[in-house]
């Protein structure tokens, strides 16, 4: 009975919604309720002097930036996303001791019970295919696959035991960015923008820009879920057109565009002046918003303007696709206010099953074309003062195996690993994070996480602690009950944060 | 029987309390008693098990006296006032009998005396199980808030930047000592014959001789008992009572291991950070400080907003205001004067890529309490940058990409907080322009970064 009433009262505030925008504000706005409320309780008291509502702005813009509710460390996000699940083992976590068991068989009680994405039967381990020294003052282990990150080590925090208990890409991707491994929920990156809007209003807030190809959960990954459409992520090109159907077509002024869009609004003005929904609301921001965007996003996305050594230590590729440009991108966003800039990489599932997933091949050259311009980035950040405000986070959707991958039982001709949740590596670097820190520590192959093991939500729940939510407070309503990112779980990493 | 004995000496606190229930209500019906017929009858029935109890009592705290290990000194007056109490309570039945000896006293004497008595004597027993200061202390503390007593403040407490200077035992293991061992092992309270509140007392041991083994630290009883098992009749601290935490006992047998030291202090043990970093107090650095402004004008805020500058609270709520020009590539100074009229509330201001020129300095002088300036992509040169030496909580300055001459950054030396300054330029190197103090160049980010190019990466290309 409980649910039902729910649904009935969700549903008359849904009517309510639409008959009137002030109650849209109070009602699906974040904290607006609160913080109506505070302002109601003011007006009783004589003494107190009524506040402003820092929140009437998003009456006629969703995009309004708000303050967080709590005291924030960054403003921005840079989430670096290694499509295909980085390997952990040829990167960061340095297992000396798997060396030692290479090419013997994987004994039977690692695997007993255990799923496997492709490894059947018994797979043989597969040491270390890089080596690792000490880097920095911190002294943390890298491997010669990244020479240039020894640079920046001293900056991050490793999280060297994070799990996932999805192990194939679509769904731990969701789950990565949408706090369930199935879809229809709200992205990291909107979730953001909803409750902090964007500052820049020539540029949207929440930009994801993407190489090597689609990531396989599709643009779920950027998508609203329930929340209004405004907040999805804009998927922006680094080659050709930054945003596809922006330019004017042929023969048509920018005069007369502005005309043609004003008369589209003033039509849809009326809609919403007949059925109060507050999606036509979102309709006529956006048109606005493309219309700045006409000269904005082509000015930003322009990497051609850039001193050439800062284009060089960035290892930039003008006029291709490519994770270098996306970088310096990220860096240019978030100097003009970006609130959230989402880059995916593709390319990093190093089964050994051919030559581009092979660890001795394809991965190499994918860990080159990562290197460089993950480092200049976070230098670039760094001389610019801009890493003290904005969070960079880098990680795929899990890691791989300690076996050599065996597909249908019989050992890859080329050296790669399979699928795995249990333990994998990421870091953090930037406003509120510690200096060249380690969190957590698998077991001695690197297949489980054995002392500080973080989960896919605690690290929502810190990226969102950053920004200054408390991630069990910042929820939605939808479908009778209050949804929140991170669902029931996560927990704030305060052990990385400084 | 010598359970027996513990058992019964146990039950003390519970069993006072029936003879002081007694009284109290004899004690109301003898103030009300011409409101019952027959009332001196049921004040004598009273006083009986009054006499009772209050026997009882008297044996068991005896009893608990001999087996806890409590000092005599400690429990004297209790004792003596118990037994006047008892004392009293047998005259006034006598009393109540009528036509005997006692009956030359007045009889307000009993019910006047036996209420004073129980008082005190409730209040001497409370102090041995709760400590002395137990009732006291909130008032105490109530005056000192009262009075604005700032004595508090001065409370030590070890953290990041002081621990090396401090004695590794009045620091760090007294405390431990205090708070988990010496409620049992004190002057007042000696279980075990072992006296824990001060470091000669360590030394000297309990009956079963010392605690503390110099010549073979580990087998030293102190960490023994420690380290048995919870289940184990002899670990320490007692299973009912608060357990010592792991890396309290992590220092302890470090403590006891480096020779139970009395002065050495934690840098001149070298003590690792790990065995230390869970006692040090962490100093919560806000970024903001507390100025206790009242809520801005919000017309006022109202007529900023309008104007398109992104005007916002710290967080939610908060009376401190940020504001950034993000959207106005046209603001200039002459605006910035406007701003003026939240002068106190603004803590961070933003007006990179703005219009504004050397005259900004000026203007960002008269504004108190900023903490963060951002004067990226602008024309500043730094001319008049030592204007900002007024600004007290200064610490944060963004000047990259700017038209910044480096010898203005020498009045950097004149700002009380700063922190940190970006002056970053693309086009050139300002750090070239410019001799200044190590101090500076500490805070100062002049950029430049490269990352070089490797031999495998120029074979490629």
């Amino acid at each position: 009975m409980d649910n039902i009433e729910k649904l009935i009262a969700e549903r008359k505030a849904f009517e309510a919604r639409l008959n009137s925008r002030r109650h849209f504000l109070k009602e699906c706005t974040l904290g607006l309720g609160g913080i109506a409320l505070g302002s109601l309780l003011n007006s009783c008291a004589f003494t107190t002097p009524k506040a402003y509502d820092y929140t009437a702005s998003r009456a006629l813009n969703p995009m309004a930036p708000l303050a967080p509710p709590l005291t924030p460390k960054v403003k921005r996000v840079i989430y670096l996303h290694m499509v295909g699940a980085p390997s952990q083992l040829e990167l960061f976590d340095y297992k000396p001791e798997l060396e030692k068991l290479h090419n013997k068989p994987c004994p039977a009680s690692l695997i007993e019970g255990k799923e496997f994405a492709f490894i059947e039967g018994v797979p043989n381990m597969l040491g270390p295919q890089a080596t690792f020294k000490k880097a920095g003052d911190s002294g943390n282990w890298v491997s010669n696959h990244l020479p240039h990150f020894k640079n920046v080590v001293d900056e991050v925090s490793f999280l060297k035991a994070v799990y996932t208990d999805q192990f194939n890409h679509g769904p731990a991707q969701l789950l990565m960015y949408t706090g369930s491994a199935r879809f229809g929920r709200p992205s990291l990156g909107s979730w953001v923008t909803y409750g902090l809007g964007s500052e820049n209003n020539n540029l949207p807030g929440f930009v994801v820009l993407t190489s090597g190809g689609t990531p396989d959960a599709g643009k779920s990954l950027w998508g609203n879920g329930f929340l209004p459409s405004i907040y999805q992520g804009v998927h922006c090109r680094s080659k050709g057109d930054p945003v596809l159907y922006l330019k004017d077509p042929k023969g048509i002024s920018r005069g007369l565009k502005r005309k043609v869009i004003q008369s589209i609004n003033e039509i849809n003005y009326k809609e919403f002046e007949k059925f109060k929904d507050p999606e036509v609301l979102t309709r006529i921001s956006q048109y606005e918003m493309a219309y700045r965007m006409q000269v904005s996003v082509p000015e930003v996305m322009n990497i051609d303007q850039e001193p050439a050594y800062i284009k060089e230590m960035y290892g930039v590729k003008p006029g291709k696709e490519s994770f270098a440009n996306n970088c310096l991108l990220a860096r240019k966003m978030v100097e003009k206010g970006v609130r959230f800039v989402q880059l995916y990489d593709w390319g990093w599932d190093s089964h050994g099953a051919s030559e581009s997933e092979a660890l001795s091949k394809g991965f190499l050259t994918k860990c080159k074309d990562m290197d460089r311009p993950v480092s200049a980035l976070l230098l670039d950040l760094k001389q610019r003062g801009l890493l003290e405000d904005t969070l960079v986070v880098w990680g795929g959707e899990f890691g791989r195996t300690p076996m050599w991958e065996n597909r249908a039982g019989i050992q890859n001709s080329l050296i790669g690993r399979d699928h795995q949740g249990e333990a994998f590596t990421m870091w953090m670097a930037g406003g509120g994070i510690k200096k060249g820190y380690v969190h957590g520590e698998t077991d001695e192959i690197g297949f489980r996480g054995v002392s500080g093991r973080v989960s896919v939500y605690d690290i929502q729940a810190t990226i969102l602690h950053l920004l200054g939510f408390n991630h069990e407070q910042f929820t939605f309503d939808f479908q009778g009950r209050p949804f929140r990112l991170t669902d029931v779980e996560g927990r704030v990493i305060h052990e990385i944060l400084a | 029987m010598q359970y027996f004995l513990d058992f019964m000496g146990r039950l003390h606190p519970l069993i006072v309390h029936l003879p002081i229930g007694f009284i109290l209500l004899a004690l109301l019906l003898e103030f009300s008693k011409n409101k019952f017929k027959e009332a001196d009858k049921v004040v004598r029935f009273i006083m009986l098990w009054v006499i009772l109890s209050g026997s009882f009592s008297l044996l068991s705290g005896y009893l608990q006296y001999t087996q806890e290990g409590y000092l005599w000194k400690t429990v004297e007056r209790h004792f003596y006032l118990g037994i006047i109490t008892l004392l009293l309570s047998l005259g006034f039945f006598i009393f109540l009998r009528n036509r005997t000896f006692l009956n030359r006293i007045p009889r307000i004497f009993f019910p006047i005396s036996l209420l004073v008595s129980i008082i005190i004597t409730g209040h001497l027993g409370g102090n041995i199980t709760h400590g002395e200061d137990h009732l006291t202390a909130p008032l105490k503390a109530f005056s000192s808030d009262f009075l604005e007593d700032k004595s508090k403040a001065k409370e030590f407490s070890l953290n990041e930047r002081n621990f090396k200077e401090q004695p590794l035992y009045s620091a760090v293991v007294a405390p431990i000592l205090s708070k988990k061992c010496v409620s049992c092992h004190n002057t007042k309270r000696t279980k075990g014959g072992l006296q824990m509140h001060s470091f000669e007392a360590i030394l000297k041991g309990g009956k079963n001789g010392a605690v503390v083994n110099f010549d073979n630290p580990e087998l030293s009883e102190l960490l023994v008992r420690i380290h048995l098992p919870e289940t184990e009749k002899k670990h320490m601290p007692p299973k009912s009572k608060k357990q010592l935490t792991k890396a309290e006992i992590r220092l302890i047998n470090y403590w006891i291991e480096v020779g139970a030291p009395e002065k050495q202090t934690l840098g001149q043990l070298g003590i690792k950070r790990e065995l230390i970093a869970p006692f040090l107090k962490k100093e919560e650095v806000k970024f903001y400080p507390d100025l206790g402004l009242d809520t801005p004008d919000p017309e006022i805020i109202q007529s900023i907003a309008s104007k398109g500058l992104i005007i916002s609270p710290v967080k939610r709520g908060a009376n401190l205001l940020t504001i950034s020009t993000l959207n106005l590539p046209e603001f200039n100074t002459t605006q910035l004067e406007e701003l003026l009229v939240i002068q106190k509330h603004l803590v961070s201001i933003d007006l990179s890529y703005s219009a504004v020129d050397d005259s900004v300095f000026e203007v960002l002088s008269q504004f108190p309490n900023l903490v963060q300036i951002k004067l990226n992509q602008t024309q500043i040169t730094g001319k008049d940058l030592h204007l900002l030496s007024r600004l007290v909580y200064l610490k944060k300055l963004y000047m990259v990409e700017t038209a910044l001459n480096g010898e203005t950054l020498s009045a950097l030396q004149e700002f009380p907080s700063i922190e940190q300054v970006f002056v970053f330029q693309p086009d050139r190197n300002i750090i070239e322009e410019v001799e200044l103090s190590p101090d500076l160049q500490a805070i100062i980010e002049f950029g430049d970064a490269l990352l070089p190019l490797l031999t495998n990466e120029k074979e490629s290309d």
